[in-house]
Order: C-alpha cells, then sequence, then structure tokens
C-alpha cells in the first residue's frame, strides 16, 4: 500500500496560510513558497507603481475624450484651455469629461465661448459681442 | 490581515447602497453571529473574556442579531458572521484580546454581506446627467430630420420627417 503521508513535498513547505495574493496563481507559484515568494514580491512591486500609472492612464484618457468632443463641436482643446485660462474658469480635466458626456449642452457653451474668444477676443470692443455668450460685465 | 493586490480576479464593483438603505431608515445587515472558543486552551482566553464580561452588552444592544455561542474542545476560536443577504465573513480570533475581539465585533455590526471589492469609483449617482447624456444628434441641427422631395402629379413639394432622430 502506497503510503502517502510519508511524503515531504515541497508544497508542504508553504508557510504562510494562503496569503491571497497568489491565490490565482498558476502550479507551483500557488502551492509552494519558494517559487511564490518571488511573484508575490513582483506583484506587490508592479501595485506600486501602478498607483501612478493610473493617473496617467486616467489623465490620457480624459484627454482623449475632451480632444473628441472640442472637435465635434469645431475647436481645439489647446484653444479652449487658452480661453478657460483667461476667464479663470478652473475646471479641471475630470469635470470636462463629464461634461462633454453627461452635460452636453454645457460643454457646447464652453466651445462656443472658445470660438467667440478666437473671432473677436472676448474683452475687444471693436466688434458686437459674441451671439449667445452670457457674460453680466464679468469678463 | 495580510497584504493583498487588487487583481482582476477578485473583480471589482461600484459603491451601492442596496434599497437606499440608509438613505431613509437604515435596517443593520447582520444577521447571526457565532462566537467559537475552547473552554480550556490559552488562545481562546481573550474569547472567554469577552464572552463573561461584553457579549449580553452586546446582545442587549442589538436585538436584531441572533448570537450563537458554541464551546468547540480542542478548536481555536473564531467569529462568524452572516448577513441578510447571504454573504458570510469568517475571523479567527486565535490569542487575542479582549479588546480585539471587542474591535472585530464592532467591524462585523457594521459590515454589508457584500464582498470586499476593489471600489471603481467612491461616488455613485441615479442620476448623472439632468442636460441628458451625449447622443450623435445632440449637437446637430433638428433639420436633418427633414428630406424634400419633389411629387411630379400635385406640383407639391412633400416634406417627410424622418422620426428615428428624436
Amino acid at each position: 500500500m502506497f503510503v502517502m503521508w510519508f511524503v515531504k513535498v515541497a508544497s508542504s513547505l508553504m508557510r504562510t496560510p494562503k496569503s491571497r495574493t497568489e491565490q490565482h496563481y498558476y502550479g507551483r507559484k500557488q502551492n509552494c513558497y519558494s517559487v511564490a515568494i518571488k511573484y508575490v514580491h513582483r506583484a506587490l512591486r508592479y501595485n506600486t507603481l501602478a498607483r501612478k500609472l493610473r493617473k496617467n492612464d486616467a489623465r490620457e484618457l480624459w484627454t482623449t475624450r475632451i480632444s473628441a468632443g472640442c472637435t465635434e463641436l469645431g475647436t481645439k482643446y489647446p484653444d479652449m484651455k487658452l480661453m478657460m485660462d483667461e476667464s479663470s474658469i478652473a475646471l479641471d480635466r475630470n469635470m470636462l469629461q463629464n461634461l462633454a458626456i453627461w452635460e452636453p449642452r454645457s460643454f457646447r457653451a464652453l466651445a462656443l465661448l472658445t470660438k467667440s474668444r478666437q473671432e473677436v477676443g472676448l474683452n475687444s470692443l471693436e466688434g458686437p459681442s459674441p451671439v449667445g455668450v452670457v457674460t453680466r460685465g464679468m469678463l | 490581515m495580510t497584504t493583498k493586490t487588487w487583481s482582476l480576479f477578485w473583480g471589482s464593483n461600484f459603491v451601492r447602497a442596496p434599497l437606499q438603505n440608509g438613505v431613509g431608515r437604515y435596517v443593520q445587515q447582520l444577521q447571526r453571529i457565532t462566537f467559537k472558543f475552547c473552554k480550556t486552551h490559552g488562545g481562546s482566553k481573550g474569547m472567554r473574556e469577552y464572552i463573561e464580561k461584553e457579549l449580553i452588552g452586546f446582545a442587549r444592544e442589538n436585538p436584531g442579531v441572533v448570537v450563537y455561542v458554541k464551546p468547540r474542545r480542542h478548536r481555536s476560536p473564531c467569529l462568524k458572521a452572516e448577513y441578510l443577504n447571504g454573504g458570510e465573513d469568517y475571523i479567527s480570533t486565535h490569542v487575542n484580546t479582549c479588546e480585539d475581539i471587542v474591535k472585530w465585533v464592532e467591524y462585523l455590526r457594521g459590515r454589508s454581506g457584500y464582498p470586499i471589492e476593489r471600489l471603481r469609483k467612491y461616488h455613485h449617482t441615479d442620476y448623472p446627467s439632468i442636460q441628458g447624456p451625449w447622443t450623435p444628434w445632440t449637437h446637430r441641427h433638428p433639420s436633418i430630420n427633414f428630406k424634400e422631395y419633389p411629387c411630379v402629379s400635385c406640383h407639391l413639394i412633400i416634406v417627410m420627417v424622418d422620426d428615428k432622430l428624436l
């Protein structure tokens, strides 16, 4: 009779209780301590590095969305940024992309403001004030 | 608790308040809690202390929670909590002091039964849009709804409305 419990197997040397990090790994990486520990350390290292990368990715996504919205309305995102700097409209990329998706008419208002700034200049006295722009004397 | 990285394996979810719990009234989600301990082993000392001193107070303050006490020889002490939505939680209290167990019980008391998942956003709203979300036709002029067709017999131009763009 083959007696299994005398055999000392490497997988029995899994010292820590199932630390959940390697629970979904393949093969020995899940069951054997000295193999698993390397991959667990790598996973934790990636986790710390990814915190910054996640922010970069989100920012890139937001910029893409805002540019797409601007292009649809006939302006460009750099021009919109200039307009917002001049008018001290402090909306960050997160809010702008939310506006573009969920409040498209507000985003359109910003695009129109950008266009008027390019054509006439918001504070210029040369031509009539741009159509559809309500400044209430603040600009 | 051991460190854990968030991975795609464990899934992620949005913040939720099912049945608007807490928005109006709040219903405690903890259904029953089981205290399992050994009467003699040293690892259960904190648990035995808790059962002598704090348990009856806890049971009085939480009449909606069913409390089970299971003395089992040669077993390490643990807490098992079960929630109204069927979720369970297990915490080993081996060689924990009475104060530690008080804190763990308080932690279990306040939880909903949903698993601990990575939250994709820390906010949630059922009504994300006031003006109406963007569609491909939001910024298009409504005149694209119309097409003029010539009518030879009646010398009129009929205007057809394409109503899919409403």
